[in-house]
């Protein structure tokens, strides 16, 4: 049995009031908005903005996505667990940068860094995926 | 080979940023004035949104689930998701009213007058979504009930007679017609919209 409900004598009136505004000229429209006193103009460009908005929210919609989807990749990208010994953590940085010349430079202070310091690096590295395969060694 | 065709006239995101791009002034008008009267139509089942609502839904729509058939105007493509939101929305209320829910005692727009807000917060049944309608359609009828013509024409629309029969059977040129139409569509949507408001627009 199916459930459509009854059109109501209103549902015509408006389906004949929405048909109009469909079929309308450009004059017609352009009566309608003289005789309301507004700015034709003023409401095509509020409709612009409208959608304008939409088209931003989207995009800064799309950026975070992009951006949770590159955070998520980093994080895959992370299967060395580090040392817990301070002397094997700097081993590691030490085998790193040697894998790695062209780090070289950023670690220039390696001998002076603190532990600290040492670990903040080698999770660094560990998200650019650098540390791969280093944890075996 | 469904899926071949659906690569062809599916618009990609570019085009339909084009699209919106391209929209005239008319267009837009058009769509300004299809979006209210949407949300005029569907009463207090708007919930408190507006048309800019209804607008921006809709565009965030085509971006999404409801995709353009390039083989559509685009245009018409909108006008087909305004109309296809409004009526979800108008149906999602139907669902709320049916669980119970109270729009006296609610904290959101009730959108139209206290007889229709009496009606619509009653325990809702399809007996009483029909008295809604009849008070929207006396709603109308109070709006031009100094104006023969305008509610000649409002009779013919209730009977699904289109414009050549109801002037047939008025007795007026079609640029009467026109006009007279022009000025119900104007005063429905302006008046809706004032009723909508009286409880403070959302936007």
């Amino acid at each position: 049995v199916t459930d459509t409900p009854k059109k109501e004598p209103i549902d015509n009136v408006f389906d004949a009031i929405e048909a109009s505004i469909v079929s309308a000229s450009e004059a017609d429209l352009r009566a309608d908005v003289d005789e309301a006193g507004q700015s034709f103009s003023a409401i095509a460009q509020e409709v612009r903005e409208t959608f304008a908005r939409v088209q931003k929210q989207q995009r800064q919609i799309g950026l975070a996505t992009a951006r949770a989807g590159y955070a998520q990749a980093s994080k895959r990208r992370s299967p060395v667990t580090l040392p817990t010994a301070p002397d094997a953590r700097k081993a590691l940085l030490g085998l790193a940068l040697a894998r790695h010349p062209e780090l070289t430079a950023q670690f220039r202070d390696f001998g002076g860094m603190s532990d600290a310091d040492i670990q903040s690096a080698l999770e660094d590295l560990s998200d650019l995926g650098k540390l791969e395969g280093l944890g075996d060694e | 080979m469904a899926s071949e065709k659906a690569v062809v006239t599916t618009a990609t995101r570019e085009e339909i940023d084009a699209a919106i791009a391209a929209l005239t002034e008319t267009d837009l008008v058009r769509l300004q004035r299809f979006a209210m009267a949407r949300i005029v139509r569907i009463g207090v089942a708007a919930d408190g949104r507006d048309y800019r609502e209804l607008l921006s839904e809709s565009y965030r729509r085509v971006l999404g689930s409801r995709s353009w058939n390039k083989a559509i105007a685009f245009v018409d493509h909108l006008s087909g998701t305004i109309r296809s939101i409004s009526s979800h929305w108008a149906e999602e209320f139907k669902r709320e009213l049916d669980a119970g829910r109270n729009l006296v005692s609610g904290d959101r727009d009730t959108r139209t007058d206290p007889a229709t807000v009496r009606s619509a917060a009653s325990p809702a049944a399809d007996a009483e979504r029909v008295v809604v309608a009849r008070d929207l359609l006396d709603y109308v009828k109070r709006l031009f009930a100094e104006d023969r013509l305008a509610r000649d024409i409002i009779a013919g629309w209730e009977a699904e007679l289109d414009g050549p029969a109801i002037r047939e059977i008025v007795g007026v040129e079609q640029h009467v017609f026109d006009s007279k139409v022009r000025a119900i569509r104007r005063r429905l949507i302006d008046e809706g919209l004032k009723a909508g408001s009286k409880k403070g627009s959302t936007s």
